[in-house]
């Protein structure tokens, strides 16, 4: 044999080889060429044993065709089994593959109702203000709800409030058709149970139910919830309480709000304001939410009557005192843009759930 | 109260139109409610003058009328109305013009003014009364104006109005014409004129002309004004007067009525007129009314009311005449043909009015409204000589000696003092003393400058006899920042030292219960807290029937306690007149309706407050927990949607109270009315399985109930499908909860696991094999799980297969086989003997 024939063939078999490996299909077919090409009874190791019969000479020639050519051939084998290999995956792959579009399954989370997810942002609020949550009866002493408030029996400041009678709690109905306990109207009551209880400083805020004995419409419900803040201090102050309702609705509704206080009355503040918010969808131009003079009405507020702090036993010469209150449902309402609010208490799973 | 621009200009000059002057007012603290405008449809309206006035050629009903509108500039119309004469002055109405009119089906309806053929003549316009302008009901005739009205101008400018409604919660004296005037005056700077009136008397009383007037308690009276008025004749008001009163929302009845109702806006004085004749005496007693008596007044609904001494009446020498500051009599009424009359100018005490007004009449009088919100003595006089005036000048009356004023105790009016650093410490912004003293000068408020000697540089401030709402310190800053303006006032921080904020832990556990439940796939519900007793009912109470009537007693007395529940003494409604005793119905009812809107995944609960009658206190309101499903639930497919059960119930309770921290509870059977029989539970503290079910329950130890509704209960709240409810004792689970968590540190050493298959009769409680295997193996059990619940064959009838997965684990080295075995025979040694179960093969 000579070295220039075995080259010849070394070269043919690469030629072929190769061409068959392109043609393979499967892994199991590159693996019987890997047998029957570079196996150990393989065509290349039938012509290896060839170079045994050359020449010193020629062998090196030779030698280093049949290197070149087995690195050739197996790094072809690697490179197409690796090929197979992904090819095979992505076969698999595309055999798994889902619609994406098709809906997610099973996990069923329920909701918080609004009303209780709008009192635990107003919570946490004025927590960073060190105010603290305390809460009181519903069913509460005529004397708490209005007469410590200098609402004294026969005031016609309790007209403002159309109020709920209990019947068979306390003395009940007296000679005068009057009552001393009372579904309470508001949460104030609770500013007197606390006031009776702590010294000052005081923050705190009250959130509760209130009742009202009136017509329920879209804009008027006769039980609703309230909340209540209350601060006594020996330097606290009206500007401080504007402070305190500024930060508080620009948490709520935005950094642009605008806080503007109107003269109100209330018999347990003096002075006395209501509390509006620059209005959130128009931002104060005007529109139909704000009912076009660009500003919403919100609450009420003022800082504690004298009198009211003389009835706890405060000293309204040493101690200041302010009060707001609010609805949450208005808050709700405002902020999810819903427009009657008897669906906080209607409990429709379908409106529950839009929160 | 109705303010009428157009009157309000008699008191003070307004510049600002209705809408700003109710801003200015709104700001200060007078909140206006509407605006109303008197004349606003009427653009294409104008005041004519009547010229001609001749027959319809083709119609005997109708006639022809021509009208000029200004020079030069005249119209002939069409009318059926037969009231005009020539010289009139009245509404003409051009083509355009928006007019109300009736339609064939008696409806009232605006309609667009058109020129129209009538009978062959071509009517342009329309002379019109005041139905068809909007301004009454009298469809009868034409709107003839007074004769002094400018012809050729709009209706509009003519006699058009703004009328601000203002809604009232403080500040009586703005139920007075003159307390607005002065509240704009303060506001725009400008002067308010007080009509002050001083009658001459045209003669001295005769002694035949007794005026006597007598007050019996100075507490309940005040102080009473009467004046005698004679040779009254009786006849309309004018018609600036009648204008004035409609613009009010009051009906013009004579003049006499019309002149008290007229003082009473203007001066906020509730005034009445008697005729002097019927009064028995010529004497005036005000005085408690006598058990007995009774008085036929004025009123439409109740003319006849029955007296009792809590009531105040204004007597003559006989019997009552008039229920004092609430309403007259019918006896002592002025009538058509009254000459003598007496006025009566008095002040009563508020609360003393309020009461006999709620006690008698279904709504408050225009008089009893303003008494009860306090009106200031010192009116009664001057309006009661202004009403005389216009009496004189509109009735042709004739004063008769001088008003007997019975006045024991006169007013005393606050002297206050004021720092001027209460603005700073009250509003956190300092005003100087020009603004002060320019707000005080607005609102007329006397005062003495600060003296640094005298008063320690305080204000002296007088408080003014009509505004019964400045007494102190307080009320003078409020006047002077909201007169000011509130916008001064600067928003701040707070700048004290915060007090350490208390956590309130029982709604921090009512909020992680919220959030364990809304995680667990339930939605949240707030339910009403009052309900009725029919509607309580609808939940059954345990009944002593069934086997364990004392546990569903107790579970009961968590739940829904057997008693008698608060009770409104002035409900809304039947089905609210009692604050619940239970939240179980609500939830139920609120389960049902959602039923109709879902078929699965209704699963609802609250946290909420029941209302427990204590004897002399407040009831206890405690709080609860009630979830409650039907009966599917989503699925793990699409389509596919899961039987709720029991078990699934269980679960959602279970890491409910691992979360709240409760331990050492546990689920004794239940037969309860309310509850399937065989699938219901008390939940219990102190559970100790080993015991068997002999240690008895302690009240004390019900945290509340879990288990399937029965099914005619579900019926009742017209549920149709099974249901499920967990219900518990807030209040007491919060005792036991805790929020203290230990760490233990990771394990160590390798765990062993193994299942055990036992068989136990069908009826034994699993967590008797669960604790025997935890006693037998401690303390190598680290962890029974249980793994399947099986009965069919091969297991014989009567039994079941438990199967746990038990994990042995030491803490300190890793088990051998031989400790296990040991571990192992122990357990089964134990559950066999303790149970009666035999180790499955």
């Amino acid at each position: 044999m000579v070295a220039t024939s075995l080259i010849d063939e070394l070269n043919a078999l690469e030629r072929a080889a190769l061409a068959e490996l392109a043609g393979l299909p499967n892994e199991a077919a590159l693996e019987q060429w890997r047998i029957r090409v570079l196996g150990r009874r393989g065509t290349l190791s039938e012509l290896l044993r060839g170079l045994g019969a050359l020449s010193a000479e020629e062998r090196p020639a030779a030698g280093a065709a049949a290197n070149r050519v087995k690195a050739t051939l197996e790094a072809a084998y690697n490179e197409r089994l690796k090929a197979l290999r992904a090819q095979a995956r992505a076969q698999e792959l595309l055999a798994q593959r889902v619609d994406v579009t098709l809906p997610g399954k099973g996990l069923h989370l329920g909701r918080l109702h609004p009303i209780t997810q709008i009192r635990r942002d107003i919570e946490q609020i004025m927590l960073r203000l060190g105010f603290s949550v305390v809460e009181g009866p519903e069913v509460e002493w005529d004397l708490f709800n209005f007469t410590l408030l200098n609402i004294p029996p026969d005031h016609p400041a309790r007209d403002i409030q159309d109020t709920f009678y209990v019947a068979n709690v306390g003395k009940g109905a007296r000679e005068s058709g009057d009552y001393d306990v009372v579904l309470r109207t508001h949460t104030s009551p609770v500013q007197i149970r606390v006031m009776q209880q702590q010294r000052p400083p005081i923050r705190v805020i009250v959130p509760g139910r209130v009742y009202r004995n009136e017509a329920t419409d879209a804009s008027h419900e006769s039980k609703f919830a309230q909340v209540e803040g209350l601060a006594v201090d020996e330097s606290t102050n009206m500007a401080e309480l504007r402070g305190v309702l500024t930060y508080m609705i620009r948490s709520l509704f935005g950094p642009e709000r605008q806080i503007r206080f109107r003269c109100g009355y209330f018999p347990f503040v003096e002075p006395g304001a209501e509390f509006d918010m620059s209005c959130h969808v128009c931002g104060g131009g005007g529109c139909r939410v704000c009912g076009g003079d660009g500003w919403i009405e919100i609450g009420g507020c003022g800082m504690v009557h004298p009198q009211v702090l003389e009835n706890v036993g405060i000293d309204p010469g040493r101690y200041t005192g302010w009060a707001f209150g609010f609805g949450f449902e208005r808050m709700a309402m405002l902020r999810y843009g819903i427009d009657d609010i008897r669906l906080f208490y209607g409990n429709d799973i379908r409106f529950l759930s839009q929160f | 109260m109705r303010v009428s621009l157009k009157w309000l200009k008699d008191y003070v000059d307004v510049a600002l139109s209705a809408e700003e002057l109710a801003q200015r007012l709104t700001m200060a603290g007078i909140e206006v409610e509407a605006i109303e405008h008197v004349g606003g449809a009427w653009d294409k309206v104008w005041v004519a003058r009547v010229q001609r006035i001749e027959r319809h050629p083709n119609a005997d009903r109708l006639l022809l009328v021509t009208a000029e509108y200004g020079a030069g500039r005249t119209i002939r119309v069409v009318t059926g109305a037969t009231n005009l004469k020539v010289g009139d002055i009245v509404p003409l109405g051009l083509a355009g013009t928006r007019y109300r009119t009736v339609d064939r089906s008696g409806n009232v309806v605006e309609r667009v003014l058109q020129p129209t053929d009538v009978r062959g003549v071509v009517s342009e316009g329309m002379v019109m009364s005041g139905f068809e302008l909007g301004l009454s009901d009298d469809h009868a005739g034409i709107l003839v104006l007074p004769p002094d009205t400018p012809v050729g101008v709009p209706l509009a400018q003519a006699i058009g109005d703004s009328i601000i409604q203002l809604d009232l919660k403080g500040r009586p004296d703005c139920l007075a014409m003159i307390g607005v005037a002065r509240e704009v005056a303060a506001l725009t700077e400008q002067q308010v004129r007080v009509p002050m009136a001083e009658p001459r008397p045209a003669r001295a009383r005769r002694p035949d002309e007794p005026l006597v007037i007598e007050i019996e308690d100075p507490d309940l009276c005040r102080r009473y004004t009467g004046v005698l008025l004679k040779n009254v004749k009786i006849g309309p008001s004018p018609a600036w007067m009648q204008e004035r009163l409609q613009a009010a929302g009051m009906r013009p009845i004579n003049n006499v009525v019309d002149i008290t109702n007229f003082v009473m806006l203007e001066w906020g004085q509730p005034l009445h007129a008697f005729d002097y004749e019927t009064l028995r005496g010529g004497k005036i007693v005000v005085r408690p009314a006598r058990e007995g008596e009774t008085l036929l007044t004025l009123a439409e609904d109740r003319p006849e009311i029955r007296l009792s001494p809590a009531q105040l009446v204004i007597a003559d020498a006989e019997r009552p005449v008039a229920l004092a500051g609430v309403i007259g009599g019918a006896e002592t009424e002025v009538r058509p043909t009254t000459s003598a009359i007496l006025l009566e100018s008095a002040n009563f005490k508020p609360a003393s009015i309020r009461r006999t007004a709620r006690a008698l009449l279904p709504r408050p009088t225009e008089a009893s409204r303003r008494f009860e919100r306090g009106i200031p003595p010192e009116h009664t006089l001057p309006a009661a000589l202004r009403a005389a005036q216009l009496m004189i000048d509109l009735a042709g009356a004739e004063l008769i000696g001088e008003p007997v004023d019975n006045y024991p105790r006169p007013d005393q009016r606050p002297v206050i003092r004021l720092s001027p650093r209460e603005f700073e410490r009250l509003l956190g912004v300092a005003y100087d003393a020009a603004t002060i003293e320019r707000v005080f000068d607005r609102l007329g408020f006397m005062y003495e400058k600060p003296d640094p000697v005298a008063t320690q540089g305080d204000y002296i401030v007088h408080a003014p006899v009509w505004r019964l709402d400045i007494e102190r310190p307080a009320d003078l800053v409020e006047e002077v920042a909201r007169i000011d303006g509130y916008d001064r006032i600067p928003a701040a921080m707070m700048r004290g030292e915060p007090p350490v904020p208390v956590p309130n832990e029982p709604m921090r556990w009512e909020d992680t219960a919220r959030d364990v439940l809304a995680a667990a796939g339930f939605t949240e519900v707030q339910t009403y807290t009052l309900s009725s007793e029919a509607r309580l009912a609808r939940f059954p109470h345990a009944d002593g029937q069934h086997a364990s009537a004392s546990l569903a007693a107790l579970v009961d007395d968590r739940i829904a306690p057997p008693v008698e529940p608060v009770r409104l003494a002035n409900p809304a409604s039947q089905d609210e007149d009692v604050m619940r005793t239970s939240a179980v119905p609500s939830l139920l009812e609120t389960l049902s309706k959602n039923l109709r809107y879902a078929d699965r995944d209704v699963h609802l609960f609250e946290v909420s407050r029941i209302f427990i009658p204590r004897p002399s206190d407040l009831p206890e309101e405690r709080r609860v927990l009630t979830a409650v499903t039907g009966a599917f639930r989503t699925g793990p497919d699409w389509s596919a949607r899961l039987e709720n059960d029991f078990y699934y119930v269980k679960g959602v309770l279970e890491t409910l109270l691992e979360r709240l921290g409760i331990r050492g509870h546990g689920y004794v059977p239940l037969q309860h009315p309310g509850f399937h029989p065989y699938r219901a539970a008390a939940v219990v503290l102190n559970h100790r399985p080993e015991a068997a079910g002999k240690k008895p329950v302690l009240p004390e130890e019900v945290l509340g109930v879990i288990g399937e509704v029965d099914q005619e209960t579900a019926v009742a709240f017209d549920i149709g499908q099974r249901c499920y409810m967990i219900a518990l004792d807030f209040d007491r689970v919060i005792q036991h909860a805790t929020r203290e968590r230990r760490y233990r540190p990771l394990p160590q050493f390798p765990a062993v696991i193994e299942d055990f298959s036992f068989i136990v009769s069908a009826d034994l409680p699993a967590e008797r094999v669960v604790a025997s295997i935890q006693r037998a193996g401690a303390p190598l059990v680290e962890a029974v799980t249980l793994l399947d619940v099986y009965t069919g064959p091969p297991i014989p009838e009567g039994a079941k297969s438990l199967t746990y997965t038990v994990t042995y684990r030491a803490q300190d080295h890793t088990l051998t086989n031989e400790e296990v075995a040991a571990v192992r025979a122990r357990i089964i040694q134990a559950v066999e003997r303790q149970t009666g179960a035999k180790l499955r093969g």
